[in-house]
């Protein structure tokens, strides 16, 4: 905590105080950023113990920026989170604090930066497998893309032959989990605690992971081979204490530790773009390495594509329909035989106005699940989403996504610009 | 001077690649098709005479409609790259008005179409958004778009063309320069467009893909800078009219309009660019034009 303290003090003093940084004449100082007020209003009774209902919350996340006449940067961006119902919702993060610099070396160029930084990779709409580089921030959204901040050094070439990116990772972030009252949980709750996380390195959390990517664009294909060695960023969850035998309900376990397994994973994700359509895929092959070095595979991969209808019904409207299909063999995720379908109309008026509606098709189980997104600006600096989550279908074999049955919600997000 | 290369063909605008055949040759072709001869050579002698003075105007029409883009292409040849900041200002018939502002880098590819560069500052929730284009000359361009909050390089569609950009009364196909290849002329008329004298030339878009059957433009004779676009769309219909004004001249040969007024006439919006701080060969870096250099836009 205290370094999150140090940190925000120094943001405010950089804005409360320009002279600090008007001393150094050749560098320019910036800053923007997002306050959210959310609401969401849960449709049913928590499904369990502890759980409690509707929420408000407040997230910040400011960004300063400084930039040398060479274009040399430094970046800075802190998440506060505040929510009126579960304690572990309410975090800070830093979400990036990076020194960039970069220059030219004949007919390549190269770029550096070092620091906490996030990192994107993938292709696909419903989920992104080859995206391992950053921790997800769960508690933020249940659709997981709000990710933390990964300290990293991270170096780019780049040429008339594509991109090669290269990072080393040196400090393993777990992934943020819901509190006893917050939803979107198992009935059991995930421990939190650091002391209590579980790493196959003997290193724990400061085992140096390396990646690299390579990405190119070859005519209408752009695409990315990409390599991870290190700790994996998605949990598996153990009970405890853990139910012996030969009775199995003795002890009763009150909560689930995160383990995190040594991976090797090899990520492929392509784009192809044709017209008004385009082609997506993301695979990935991982080796999964325990702490007692047993070892398995799995494979996760996405395939599928958007088409737009551009000016649809003679207007200036765009519909946007996408289909992708998810498997995953080791079910590390949610997604392990599913079909998504979604649709976007954007009605690219002067408030940017769009709706989406999509639609989780779980094969395995009678499950499926609707989500609707409405966004429109309502002012230079301040903008509205609400937002809709609710099953269509609930199978009771459907473990999984039994636990989560009763969170159907409807949230609404105003958020300010600056 | 630089020159752009067509499929291999290299010109410098007194060598054009798409005239068409002249319509005496047309007809000739057509005529001199087994089966037909006899007639023919019947009345050959006739066609000549008529088609010969009809066929030279129809050319000396589209020749003429094509050395003026190609005069305003070459006018506008050289400069290397500019940066510029742009205001927009869309208003709707009740004259309520939105803004949107940006920043332009355009570096000149030689034997290619221009790289551009375009990051949003307003409304603030998108800005740092980012869009960057590789024109082409002989197959549709190349996009991406980069999106700060998820820090994502998305290569998008650029099949587009005729849909609004940000909500103006802008197209894509409007904002990108007028690549000779890609359309076809007929000069129209000589008239005054204010104290100037001005040429009216039809411009017909030859891609797939764009929202207008036709485009009518006013240059003026001296300089070769554009006034006025009319823009018809599928139906043939009077669109929109784009005026420029407040024309100033950098580096003693680029003239650039610091104030432009897009009008649709069926919705009544529109939609004014103001341009500021123009600056012409500015120490842009290539690598400022790729997906590298656009993960680096703030």
């Amino acid at each position: 905590m205290a370094k999150y303290c140090i940190a925000i003090f120094t943001y405010l003093l950089l804005i409360a105080n320009p002279g600090l940084t008007e001393e150094h004449q050749d560098w320019s100082v910036e800053h923007w950023g997002k306050v959210t007020f959310g609401t969401r209003i849960f449709l049913d009774d928590p499904a369990h113990q502890g759980q409690k209902g509707d929420n408000f919350s407040l997230t910040f996340e400011p960004t300063i920026y400084s930039e040398s006449a060479e274009g040399n940067s430094f970046t800075f961006t802190p998440f506060i989170m505040i929510d009126s119902v579960d304690s572990e919702r309410t975090h800070v993060d830093i979400r990036e604090a990076y020194y960039l610099t970069f220059g030219s070396m004949g007919e390549s160029e190269w770029e550096l930066r070092i620091g906490i930084d996030q990192v994107f990779w993938g292709t696909a709409e419903s989920h992104n497998p080859v995206n391992v580089i950053n921790q997800t921030d769960y508690v933020v959204h249940p659709n997981g893309e709000s990710k933390l901040g990964q300290p990293m050094i991270h170096g780019t070439l780049a040429g008339d032959w594509g991109m090669l990116d290269a990072f080393i990772l040196p400090y393993h972030r777990p992934r943020t989990f819901p509190g006893i009252k917050g939803r979107f949980r198992t009935a059991l709750p995930v421990q939190t605690s650091r002391k209590t996380i579980r790493y196959a390195s003997s290193k724990g959390r400061n085992h140096i992971d390396l990646a690299a990517r390579y990405s190119n664009s070859l005519g209408a294909l752009d695409f990315g081979v990409s390599y991870f060695d290190g700790t994996s960023r998605d949990p598996r969850l153990v009970p405890n204490p853990l139910p012996l035998p030969p009775d199995f309900n003795e002890p009763v376990p009150r909560e689930w530790i995160q383990h995190y397994d040594l991976i090797k994973q090899f990520g492929l994700d392509l784009q192809l773009t044709l017209g008004a359509f385009l082609g997506k895929a993301e695979w990935i092959t991982r080796e999964e390495i325990k702490a007692d070095n047993t070892r398995s595979r799995s494979h996760v991969s996405v395939l599928g594509g958007e088409y737009a209808i551009y000016g649809i019904f003679e207007s200036e409207a765009d519909l946007t329909l996408f289909a992708e299909w998810n498997h995953d063999t080791g079910g590390q995720s949610l997604l392990q035989d599913d079909l998504f379908f979604a649709a976007r109309y954007s009605f690219n008026d002067i408030l940017d106005t769009d709706i989406t509606v999509a639609l989780i098709d779980d094969r395995d189980f009678d499950t499926k699940t609707l989500n609707i997104e409405f966004n429109r600006r309502l002012s230079d600096s301040f903008s509205l989403t609400v937002e809709a989550f609710k099953f269509l279908e609930d199978d009771p074999g459907d473990i999984t996504s039994q636990q989560i049955v009763n969170d159907e919600y409807v949230a609404l997000d105003l958020s300010f610009s600056y | 001077m630089k020159y752009i290369t067509v499929r291999g063909f290299q010109h410098d605008g007194k060598n054009p690649t798409n005239r068409r055949k002249s319509m005496a040759q047309l007809i000739l072709q057509r005529l001199v098709s087994p089966g037909r001869l006899g007639i023919a050579l019947f009345i050959v002698p006739f066609l000549i005479a008529t088609a010969s003075v009809q066929g030279v105007n129809a050319q000396s029409e589209v020749e003429k409609g094509l050395e003026i883009a190609q005069k305003a292409r070459d006018a506008d040849r050289g400069f290397e790259n500019f940066i510029a900041e742009m205001v927009m200002i869309l208003r709707n018939k009740q004259g309520q008005e939105n803004k949107r502002s940006l920043r332009i880098k355009v570096m000149e590819v030689s034997g290619d179409g221009n790289m551009s560069l375009f990051v949003f500052d307003n409304p603030r929730d998108v800005k740092g958004t980012a869009l960057l284009i590789h024109g082409h000359l002989d197959k549709s361009d190349d996009q991406w778009l980069y999106l700060p909050a998820l820090k994502r390089v998305k290569r998008i569609s650029s099949s587009n063309r005729s849909g609004s950009f940000v909500g103006s009364e802008f197209a894509y196909e409007d904002l990108g320069s007028l690549e000779v290849e890609k359309y076809t002329y007929k000069w129209l008329r000589d008239e005054k467009c204010g104290d100037l004298d001005c040429t009216v030339t039809e411009y017909k878009p030859s891609e797939k893909g764009s929202g207008y059957t036709r485009m009518l433009l006013w240059h003026d004779k001296d300089e070769l800078r554009v006034w006025k676009i009319e823009y018809y769309d599928r139906k043939n219909a009077h669109l929109k009219t784009l005026v420029h004004e407040d024309y100033e001249q950098y580096l003693d040969q680029y003239w650039r309009s610091k104030r432009s007024n897009m009008v649709n006439h069926i919705t009544g919006k529109s939609t004014e660019i103001l341009w500021d701080q123009i600056q012409f060969r500015t120490d842009l870096n290539e690598g400022e034009f790729t997906k590298t250099g656009l993960r680096r836009v703030r």
